[in-house]
């Protein structure tokens, strides 16, 4: 069996109503089409867009931002990154062990110790593919002003609205990143503070019953940086299970405002076996996923893109950069401090030089004035 | 040779953000000021980015441009991101009176540090008091409370209300002026101010010193950005095809700048390639690499 190195898919929505709103700034690139309504107003809600430039007039198609496509996609195991978790290990440790959070990505820094997960799975905004046409409406809202009792109870305001609307949006899953899982700041990607690795493995077990790996120093396969990293590599099954996971989280999307909604209708994956070869705008190699079935039928074999490195000799060449590195932290820590000094320096002589010309100037009017 | 024909969307761009005195970034010096590094750069995308990019198109590792890291570019691959074209699709337009708009969205960002603290505006409530005044204190604040408006439960009334009251009616009482000197040599000084200058913006307490305050810190989860969307398309001269084998072994995409998409479109033979490909395009050792004093 050929191994898959990546695997690109194909979303498409419908929906009715607008279910993503942008800011009322949008208001100036809004009023510069020829063809609109002006919209005079600060209370106006617009649609989230992508714009284009065709001989000097602007037209834009309605969009579902990439940013909302993966909050709605996790919105279940990872509602919004809370960087207050960091301060309870146990509670930390329980947000991040979960397959959704390391296909998500994640990034809490802090001085000490910055934890980061690159995401695995890259997605664009989901545009408009029907001509659905969209209009500014009024509305109006009844309700008891507090802060000004000499206003009128009664507001109106506008907001973009459409009927039937079709979206498209595309993207892939990144099998080297979703491989392995840092244990190690060397490369700048630690996702796991080493020590809390165990209740770390437990926690993750519960959610993915099949891993099992141990934390090992890896290197990139054929990469020309021969640098070891210590981390953990997760099995084909862990791979295939975490992929799996997410193709049904997005089978099922269904975005949901109180007047709109957006929902998958389409799902294509395409397995990516040679890099060149299989290609987003090739028709051939798509499959497509109409159910939560189809996705249990998926079987691939991952490319293993990390190769183990020996214990002895990696720790040998870590140490040795370890204290490279920490020769080159403290000379610039040195020089930072000198140039602090240097520029307090400089600021007091300027504030004395100042000072002097103030007190020159005033003694100078007082003569004039005698 | 080959050409490597590379398209890119969604590629989000922060344009010309200025940084405020406590933005950070962290790389191997541990936590460094951003305004301290004047780190951003003038162009969308310069040849640090389409390197980086090609790094990870070639399965190599990428090198962060403007943080310190362990890892530096591998010459070869930065030589090929000069050598290459960019042509980015038009994302700003000029209206009649000729004014620069750029296609810029809002953005809602998620805080990675855990104690950026609001510096807005904030409410209070008999809770979050109790917390700041701790127990002796909050105890001689309800006697106070009770005894100035002659009520058994001070709870009944907000403490916004309460403060109001205090502020307006009963700044010369000398039970309140006796609270007052004991909320300042307690080190209470925010509700100090607050009993004595009162004032509200949009139904919240003007005075933000609260919510620095390590009992009662409300810290921010998250805030706006605003930033563009980037399209267009990378044309790549490759003369040593063992990047096209390295390519094939790796995942046939890459990311760009924030959340970009860049997917291979065609490899071509050189043959297969004419001038009229790369019109309209810049070659990207002409694309300034300068860094913003923002």
């Amino acid at each position: 069996m050929k191994n898959v190195k990546s695997i690109l898919f194909q979303l498409k929505l419908f929906g009715n109503g607008i279910v993503n709103f942008d800011s009322g700034d949008q208001k100036y690139i809004w009023n510069s089409q020829k063809s609109r309504e002006f919209s005079n107003h600060d209370n106006v809600s617009f649609a989230k867009k992508n714009w284009y430039k065709e001989d000097g007039e602007l037209s834009y198609k309605i969009k579902i931002s990439s940013d909302c496509l993966r909050h709605e996609i996790f919105v279940n195991d990872f509602e919004f990154q809370s960087p207050n978790v960091v301060n309870n290990d146990v509670l930390f440790l329980t947000s991040i062990a979960t397959p959704a959070s390391i296909v998500r990505g994640y990034l809490f820094a802090a001085k000490d110790l910055t934890i980061k997960k690159t995401s695995a799975l890259t997605i664009t905004d989901a545009e408009q593919t029907n001509n659905a046409v969209s209009s500014l409406e009024t509305f109006s809202r009844s309700g008891k002003k507090v802060t000004d009792e000499n206003k009128a109870d009664t507001s109106f305001f506008k907001k973009e609205t459409v009927g039937e609307i079709h979206y498209s949006a595309q993207g892939g899953f990144d099998l080297k990143a979703l491989q392995f899982l840092s244990l190690s700041e060397i490369f700048d990607r630690l996702a796991v503070n080493p020590d809390l690795f165990p209740v770390y493995k437990n926690l993750l077990k519960t959610k993915l019953p099949s891993f099992n790996s141990d934390p090992k120093y890896y290197q990139i396969a054929g990469s020309a940086i021969q640098i070891p990293e210590y981390g953990v590599l997760f099995s084909n099954e862990d791979v295939v299970t975490m992929v799996k996971e997410t193709l049904k989280k997005m089978l099922l999307l269904n975005i949901t405002k109180s007047k709109a909604f957006a929902k998958t209708s389409e799902l294509k994956i395409k397995l990516v076996y040679d890099g060149v070869e299989d290609k987003l705008n090739d028709d051939s190699g798509w499959i497509t996923i109409d159910s939560v079935e189809s996705v249990d039928a998926l079987n691939f074999q991952t490319e293993v893109f990390f190769v183990e490195e020996e214990k002895e000799k990696a720790e040998a060449l870590l140490k040795e950069i370890k204290e490279v590195e920490a020769v080159i932290k403290q000379k610039n820590k040195e020089e930072k401090e000198a140039a602090k000094k240097e520029k307090k320096g400089k600021s007091e002589a300027d504030a004395q030089a100042i000072g002097r010309t103030n007190r020159q100037g005033e003694k100078e009017s007082k003569e004039n004035e005698d | 040779m080959k050409i490597l024909i590379l398209n890119f969307e969604n590629a989000g761009w922060f344009h010309k953000k200025p940084f405020f005195y406590d933005d950070f970034m962290f790389d191997q010096d541990g936590q460094v000021k951003r305004s301290d590094n004047k780190k951003q750069y003038k162009e969308p995308i310069t040849v640090h980015q389409v390197s980086n990019m090609l790094h990870v198109l070639f399965g190599e590792r990428p090198s962060a441009s403007l943080r310190r890291t362990l890892i530096k570019e591998i010459p070869e691959i930065k030589e090929i991101a000069l050598n290459s074209w960019i042509k980015i699709n038009d994302y700003c337009f000029t209206n009649n009176n000729g004014k620069i708009t750029f296609f810029e969205e809002k953005l809602k960002t998620k805080k990675a540090v855990w104690n950026s603290w609001s510096p807005n505006n904030t409410l209070l409530y008999w809770d979050r008091i109790e917390k700041f005044l701790e127990k002796e204190l909050y105890e001689d604040f309800v006697e106070l409370v009770k005894k100035i408006f002659k009520t058994s439960n001070p709870c009944e009334k907000t403490l916004m209300k309460v403060i109001e009251s205090l502020h307006n009616n009963f700044l010369e009482n000398e039970d309140v002026k006796v609270f007052l000197e004991k909320l300042k040599a307690s080190g209470k000084s925010p509700l100090y101010y607050t009993i004595k200058d009162f004032e509200l913006k949009d139904g919240r307490l003007k005075n933000s010193d609260f919510n620095k305050n390590s009992r009662i810190m409300q810290t921010v989860c998250g805030g706006v950005a605003g930033f563009i969307r980037l399209n267009g398309k990378i044309i790549v001269p490759i003369e040593d095809e063992k990047w096209i084998e390295k390519m094939r072994m790796s995942q046939g995409f890459a990311t760009i700048l924030d959340g970009g998409f860049v997917t291979i479109e065609a490899v071509l033979n050189e043959y297969e390639f004419y001038d009229e490909h790369v019109f309209g395009f810049t070659k990207m050792n002409e694309i300034s690499d300068e860094l913003l004093n923002i």
